[in-house]
């Protein structure tokens, strides 16, 4: 029991020195966009029936639990088996309590009893899934060109992660704001792709190298991202303008971390330091009419990034003094 | 004592060990030595429960071992994210005893600081400390110098030698010195999984041998 309390205390403590690095003020704007973003399909999961939500909530569970990286350590931290699984359930229980609180305040009893059991049935059943196998896989993903190296690598690190986020776009035939939600989380999982910078090796110097690099990435998202956006089309005929717009920021967020990268690359440093300017226009991207400083600010990195690019490899670049 | 009983594991196609036999007697220090991909991790992973062997089983005492009776330090640990060293030794034993508080100002340790902002020696210590401050009787470090300074490597074996009394301690390490001052057998792993087990006595037969095989296999070619 003391070992249960100490993670549920160690997440919360977590999650605020999280929020303190972040910007409270960030955290809660992101918040409230994300609710307004939620909103609807909150809405929409009133409706739905107990069995629904009891699935649901398990396919939920499932998906978090292959993409956990700490259960290894979890087992080894906890004595027995029984510790790990309440450890587990509680976690899990901690992730769905807005759900339950939804239904509990709507008095949907047998709903919050469904996830109540979802939940303890998984964790029943979680030994089953092999802890030690979830690795990165090993083939090359070959569908992915070689050009766009950065997701490529990134994909095949946590191809179920990225499944999931595209697979979430095409339940837009259910609701028009699994299109958008999927964009969104693809476009912080873009951001996160393109902070890790190649060594000089890899960068294969070209006249007009930012300019490439945006046309190869953006066209390789764009093919991929675009059958869920016609099956928004298809399905959400209304609301097409929410598909465009939510395109818009997939192509914005793409251009912005591609100049961003550039525009700070070092052959010094692997990685770049975490940006709240980033989160920041990446929250203001999802408002509309925002969009606008995230494209005018992105023009701006796109010439930093030129330039920067160009001292390090250009022809009339500096000596380097020693 | 710990006794591997006619063990074998294999991914695939490709055998690692096949009815291995092996026994460790508790008080002492075992080294394990071998060259890279030998399947020493894979070892360790079988005896700490994370990979089941195919065949046999191990006994901690006459008895099949639990995971319960095992800490194991991997090769790289896994650290939460914005937690701080008290927090991930708590997290771990439930408390810091004053023993692992010692240790800890040994080490230069800031227990108050978050994890995400020590170096790879610093994060290797404070594993380290999360591992033995389980108090479990078997210890299973597996590269636990790597990335360590030189004082914090001196501090660390003298950590081992002292708590090596009541316990059974399987270490790891590519460099042979950093066992032999510590160890009182070495477990010397060639392809295909062959041990030869070396006592204190012979560590310097041991060291001669790995030599004259490198100097020979440097001989043999002209690359270098």
């Amino acid at each position: 029991m003391s070992k249960v309390l100490t993670i549920l205390l160690l997440r919360l403590k977590q999650g605020w020195r999280a929020t303190l690095e972040v910007g409270v003020v960030l955290v809660l704007f992101a918040l409230l966009i994300t609710f307004g973003l939620a909103i609807q399909i909150l809405v929409a999961l009133q409706e739905m029936g107990w069995s629904t939500i009891g699935q649901l909530s398990f396919a939920g569970i499932l998906s978090v639990h292959a993409a956990r990286k700490d259960l290894l350590f979890l087992q080894s931290i906890c004595s027995n088996r029984w510790t790990f699984k309440s450890v587990l359930a509680s976690e899990y229980l901690l992730l769905l309590s807005p759900l339950i609180l939804l239904y509990a305040c709507s008095e949907q009893w047998w709903h919050v009893l469904s996830i109540f059991t979802s939940t303890l049935l998984f964790v029943a059943l979680a030994h089953l899934i092999p802890v030690s196998r979830k690795r990165p896989i090993k083939k090359s993903l070959h569908f992915i060109p070689l050009d766009t190296f950065e997701i490529k690598s990134r994909v095949e690190k946590a191809p179920l992660l990225f499944i999931l986020i595209y697979a979430l776009g095409f339940l837009t035939f259910f609701h028009v704001a699994f299109f958008p939600i999927s964009i969104i989380i693809m476009s912080a999982f873009l951001v996160d792709t393109f902070k890790y910078l190649e060594p000089v090796p890899l960068v294969h110097w070209k006249k007009n190298f930012v300019g490439l690099k945006i046309k190869r990435n953006l066209g390789f998202l764009l093919l991929i991202f675009l059958p869920p956006f016609l099956t928004c089309l298809l399905f959400q005929w209304a609301f097409i303008w929410v598909a465009i717009y939510a395109m818009i920021i997939l192509i914005t967020v793409t251009i912005l971390a591609i100049c961003f990268k550039y525009a700070n690359y070092s052959p010094l440093y692997a990685e770049l330091a975490s940006s709240n300017t980033m989160s920041l226009l990446l929250l203001l991207s999802f408002l509309p009419g925002f969009i606008l400083i995230t494209i005018g600010y992105s023009i701006f990195l796109y010439f930093k990034a030129k330039k920067n690019m160009e001292y390090y490899f250009g022809e009339k670049r500096p000596r380097m003094q020693y | 004592m710990l006794t591997i009983k006619d063990i074998s594991f294999s991914f695939r196609e490709k055998i690692i060990f096949e009815n291995l036999n092996l026994s460790f007697p508790e008080g002492q220090v075992h080294g394990i030595v071998g060259k890279n991909g030998v399947g020493k991790t894979t070892f360790f992973r079988n005896i700490s429960g994370i990979y089941n062997p195919h065949k046999g089983t191990i006994f901690y005492n006459n008895a099949p071992v639990k995971k319960g009776k095992i800490s194991f330090l991997p090769t790289s640990p896994y650290f939460y994210p914005y937690i701080n060293g008290r927090e991930y030794i708590k997290l771990i034993n439930g408390s810091i005893s004053s023993r692992i508080n010692q240790y800890a100002d040994l080490l230069d340790l800031p227990l108050n600081q978050l994890i995400d902002t020590y170096s790879t020696g610093m994060k290797k210590k404070i594993a380290f400390l999360g591992t033995i401050s389980q108090n479990r009787p078997i210890l299973i470090l597996d590269e636990p110098f790597n990335g360590v300074d030189l004082e914090g490597n001196e501090i660390l074996k003298a950590i081992i030698k002292k708590e090596k009394k009541e316990r059974i301690l399987l270490i790891s390490s590519h460099i042979l010195s950093s066992l032999t001052n510590i160890s009182d057998n070495i477990y010397f792993i060639q392809e295909g999984f062959a041990v030869n087990i070396f006592d204190q006595k012979e560590f310097t037969k041991l060291e001669s041998s790995i030599q004259k095989d490198i100097e020979e296999k440097i001989n043999k070619t002209d690359v270098v």
